[in-house]
């Protein structure tokens, strides 16, 4: 009786955990800097060809979550800006830095079409969600009578993303915020697999758009 | 053999059989370039360019294996070419007229396709190149240059379908394509009109 209950208090304490997430925020501020109701940012992320690993449904969270949480500047979708700027903001010509923003903008026609568009800031995203250890054992079968799973199996993410804030008219960044979430997601199967899964991603996006909108609201 | 054996059998011969095939309808933006005005060129495009299909019976990777590029190829040197020489003249491939208004006469024709499934990678992203060779003659139709353009895209699986992964990363490397055209039209085009003035 005493281990059956030691077993359900584990299990349960175990259950309760998964699916929960701990996170960690940070922020720096390098430079002054200002912006105005009006003015335009873009989200943007470094190209695969120097090792990015960003995925695009992230960025995609991001740009629909600024959009959504505030109606002080604009917010220009990623790909619209690429499309407005190309073949100049394709992974091969894109800035990586902000040391390529002076060559980036010194020809005439890309000064222009950022100006025509009153981009300020380019909110530059970097990091990656990843799986940190997973372990147990699930097993699923099916039969003429009828199929089921048993088992338990989880894992741990932690999704880790920063943004660095470039200023066109400084050709620097001038800060940066960070959140890293990390979680335990399980799926126990008696019979059917029930998932409780921590959704590392989506509060790490939730998390840097509010650092993000703090930042700017505070300078 | 009972009816459950010639039913399994009957499903691997159907699943055998099934070919995943993708058809690629990129279109690039309007590029942002300065126009190159007074000078005639005519591009002859080859049949490759035109409506190249690719097909793979013997890939591993599970997108396999049918790909039908229908006019994305076409579309993508029109918008380059056209938004550089707004006098773009497009004659067919079996065309051997010389005009006399025309400068130069350029003829794109894809030299390689390539791609790597995640499976054969062993990583979560589909990798492709491509890879175009462009014949420049003069107005005699003496050549003066070839220009190989290449392009390179790739697209992680995450939440996208097989089919949609390859597609938006060949979707990346036609518009890298595009890319690298534009970049050559602006670092080499005036050597070639250097060489056509020395032929002159």
């Amino acid at each position: 009786m005493i281990h059956h209950s030691t077993l359900i208090f584990f299990l349960s304490g175990f259950f309760l955990m998964a699916g929960c997430t701990t996170t960690r925020l940070e922020e720096q501020t390098n430079l002054p800097f200002e912006i105005l109701e009006g003015e335009s940012v873009v989200i943007t992320s470094n190209s695969y060809h120097v090792g990015n690993e960003t995925e695009t449904d992230f960025l995609q969270c991001i740009n629909k979550s600024l959009i959504k949480k505030q109606k002080t500047f604009n917010v220009i979708p990623t790909q619209q800006f690429i499309n407005q700027l190309y073949p100049w903001f394709e992974p091969r010509t894109a800035p990586q830095t902000t040391d390529d923003l002076s060559s980036f903008l010194a020809r005439d026609l890309v000064r222009e079409r950022i100006e025509t568009l009153d981009v300020k800031y380019f909110v530059n995203i970097s990091g990656q969600t990843k799986t940190n250890s997973s372990s147990g054992a699930l097993t699923c079968a099916a039969g003429p009578g009828g199929g089921g799973c048993f088992g338990l199996a989880w894992w741990d993410d932690t999704s880790s993303y920063s943004a660095s804030i470039w200023d066109l008219s400084q050709e620097s960044s001038v800060g940066n915020v960070s959140a890293s979430v990390s979680g335990t997601s399980v799926i126990p199967a008696l019979v059917i697999p029930i998932p409780i899964l921590a959704r590392t991603q989506k509060t790490a996006c939730e998390e840097l758009t509010d650092q993000i909108l703090d930042f700017f609201s505070r300078n | 053999m009972n009816i459950n054996h010639k039913l399994l059998l009957l499903l691997v011969v159907l699943c055998q059989s099934c070919t995943q095939s993708i058809v690629i309808n990129t279109t690039v933006p309007e590029p942002l370039v300065e126009k190159i005005e007074n000078f005639n060129i005519a591009v002859i495009y080859e049949d490759n360019i035109q409506n190249y299909q690719y097909e793979n019976i013997n890939s591993k990777s599970s997108a396999c294996c049918e790909i039908d590029f229908s006019d994305s190829q076409l579309n993508l040197f029109r918008k380059i070419l056209q938004s550089f020489f707004p006098g773009l003249i497009e004659l067919p491939n079996n065309n051997s007229e010389m005009l006399s208004n025309v400068d130069l006469y350029m003829e794109p024709q894809l030299d390689a396709f390539e791609f790597l499934s995640p499976e054969e990678s062993r990583n979560d992203k589909y990798a492709v190149w491509l890879k175009y060779k462009i014949d420049i003659y003069d107005n005699k139709k003496t050549l003066l240059s070839n220009w190989y353009i290449t392009g390179y895209g790739e697209q992680n699986t995450g939440s996208f379908g097989v089919s949609e992964s390859l597609t938006k990363a060949i979707d990346l490397a036609l518009r890298d394509t595009g890319v690298n055209l534009a970049i050559k039209i602006e670092d080499d085009f005036d050597k070639l009109v250097k060489l056509i003035s020395a032929d002159l």
